[in-house]
């Protein structure tokens, strides 16, 4: 498991604050947040609702402005207050809701992002697509429209349209949220496959903190609104992981040590919330 | 011996062993196209039904209420002479290919300038409050003006049923392009999307469902606003047909012309939905469910 120690795929972030200014009330959507995610670390975000994971994910992918703080990527920095948005297919997101194209098949949309960057030729993309699907057991969808398959199909083509670009970190925005509970463990087995495969570095953000510990290295526990640090967790349960991970000691353990911190914040939103539908 | 699959197939299923699936299948599938093939027969009889009720009713009032209303027969038999005639023929044509002149140009300037305008938001901000403003002014409000400012009365027929496809067009693009999901752009622009592959690829084929709605309405707008700007200012067409037959008091043509605009309106209406269910065949899989 321990072949090779990837070596892209570093990411900094400095001290990053985000304030929203709608109609001109200032939101303090993120405070200054420090942290770093290692070359080929499976890094998970926890949070309530509305806490600013999205945003912090929004500004690394490049979509959204940064109001103080940088972030850097293998040495390149990708946000700072007067830097441009360039989102590109380094850093490449799996969305919240899915963002296939429906009027591509299965196959034209995992190929669509070397084709359009001229990397690689039609045939060897399309080999290559072949082969990253069957990983993935879909195979025998290449040709259907995303609406014709399962929600869960629909999620695995959009990680494997996003790790054929070969991006130095892979953005997950809470991207098993709509999908049923088994379908969840079945696309969790998959993401921990395909970790082990290729050691990207990952970014997943979450609200579930039982997914969180079981999938990643170290989970940043981020407070309510205005987002910032609360808790680290290590999780140093051994890969590769299955279900059977569920049932250990050490991640009851783990579990234990997040779930007051998690519930405490949750607690603080839902009080707030309810301050704010009062008022 | 049996060697072959499907010999040992049917000595499997002669004896018993397994079930003839495949006989059944097809008569199953033989059934059913039987089936859908009754249903079209079906379909055509019910609109024949449907027509020849309309023709019915049609001769049943211009016989009680509206004594001024020539009855079908009379029609039909006004009609033979016009049918042979040159000049109605070279009216449809000349109706027609204004229509198709000035539909494509419509579809030509403002699909992609709605597109943009959905997509950009300074294009927005400059071209919106002009589309707004000209949207609501009524097509044929335009003829005084355009008569003036085109000399040729060609041009102004052409220019008026320009401008009734044009804003259908143009509105639908531009709602179609702000329709798309903020999530598809993300992710085309994470994939490495040039801008020009970013209309390629999300930004045209998104709106296309939109965009087909449009080209929908203003052919419709297009066959209303030809006949209006030949009746007013027109040498041939079927607008200056009608007109002329009813300066002539020959009410059987008045009906004839119109049977052929609905029969053209009819004609490129239906090609447009064959197109849209050929481009939209994803979109067919998304409504069925």
């Amino acid at each position: 498991m321990v072949g090779h120690m990837p070596k892209e795929g570093h990411v900094e972030v400095y001290n990053v604050s985000k304030i929203y200014d709608p109609l001109g009330v200032n939101v303090l959507a993120l405070e200054q947040c420090t942290f770093e995610i290692k070359p080929g670390e499976f890094m998970a975000v926890v949070g309530p609702s509305g806490c600013g994971k999205t945003t912090l994910l929004n500004i690394i992918a490049g979509f959204d402005t940064v109001t103080q703080g940088e972030v850097w990527v293998d040495r390149i920095c990708v946000a700072s207050p007067r830097h441009r948005l360039t989102p590109g297919p380094d850093r490449l997101v799996v969305f919240q809701h899915g963002a296939l194209f429906p009027w591509k098949t299965v196959l034209e949309n995992v190929t669509l992002g070397p084709r359009m960057q001229g990397k690689m030729g039609y045939k060897e993309v399309t080999e290559k697509a072949r082969e990253l699907l069957q990983v993935a057991g879909l195979e025998a969808f290449e040709n259907e429209y995303p609406m014709n398959i399962s929600s869960g199909m629909q999620r695995r083509v959009e990680i494997v349209r996003a790790l054929i670009n070969e991006p130095k970190i892979l953005l997950l925005d809470e991207p098993f949220r709509a999908l049923d509970a088994m379908t969840k463990t079945v696309m969790h087995k998959y993401l921990l496959d395909l970790f082990d495969l290729t050691h990207k570095t990952v970014l997943f953000i979450t609200h579930d903190l039982d997914e969180s510990i079981y999938l990643s290295d170290r989970v940043f526990v981020m407070t309510t609104r205005p987002g910032k640090l609360k808790k680290w967790i290590n999780v140093d349960i051994p890969r590769p992981r299955d279900i059977r991970t569920k049932v250990t000691d050490v991640y009851f353990e783990l579990r234990k040590e997040a779930i007051e911190a998690v519930h405490e914040e949750a607690l603080k939103a839902f009080e707030r919330g309810e301050r704010e539908l009062a008022r | 011996m049996k060697t072959t699959s499907g010999e040992i197939r049917e000595s499997l299923v002669t004896e018993g062993f397994l079930e003839d699936v495949g006989t059944k299948y097809k008569q199953i599938y033989l059934r059913r196209r039987k089936q859908t093939k009754r249903d079209r027969a079906i379909t055509v009889i019910e609109g024949a039904i449907g027509i020849t009720a309309f023709v019915v009713m049609w001769y049943t009032f211009s016989h009680t209420i509206m004594s001024n209303v020539p009855d079908p027969i009379v029609t039909a038999k006004a009609a033979v002479p016009l049918i042979t005639d040159p000049r109605f023929y070279k009216s449809t044509i000349y109706s027609f290919y204004r229509v198709i002149v000035s539909y494509l140009f419509a579809c030509a300037i403002g699909i992609p300038l709605g597109l943009i305008m959905g997509w950009k938001r300074t294009l927005r901000d400059v071209f919106g409050p002009i589309v707004e403003i000209l949207r609501p002014v009524p097509p044929v409000a335009w003829v005084p003006l355009a008569v003036i400012v085109f000399v040729k009365l060609e041009w102004s027929i052409l220019y008026i049923t320009f401008i009734g496809a044009f804003f259908p067009v143009i509105l639908n693009s531009w709602l179609g392009a702000e329709s798309i999901d903020l999530s598809l752009y993300r992710a085309i622009l994470c994939l490495g999307a040039s801008p020009r592959q970013v209309f390629r690829h999300v930004v045209f084929p998104g709106a296309l469902p939109y965009i087909f709605a449009g080209m929908t309405l203003g052919m419709g707008i297009a066959w209303v606003c030809v006949v209006a700007a030949e009746m007013v200012g027109g040498q041939f067409g079927l607008g200056y047909l009608t007109w002329e037959s009813y300066n002539l008091i020959r009410f059987p043509e008045i009906i004839l012309c119109m049977v052929s605009l609905g029969i053209m309106g009819y004609a490129c209406s239906a090609t447009i939905r064959v197109l849209a269910n050929k481009y939209l065949a994803w979109k067919k899989v998304y409504t069925a469910k």
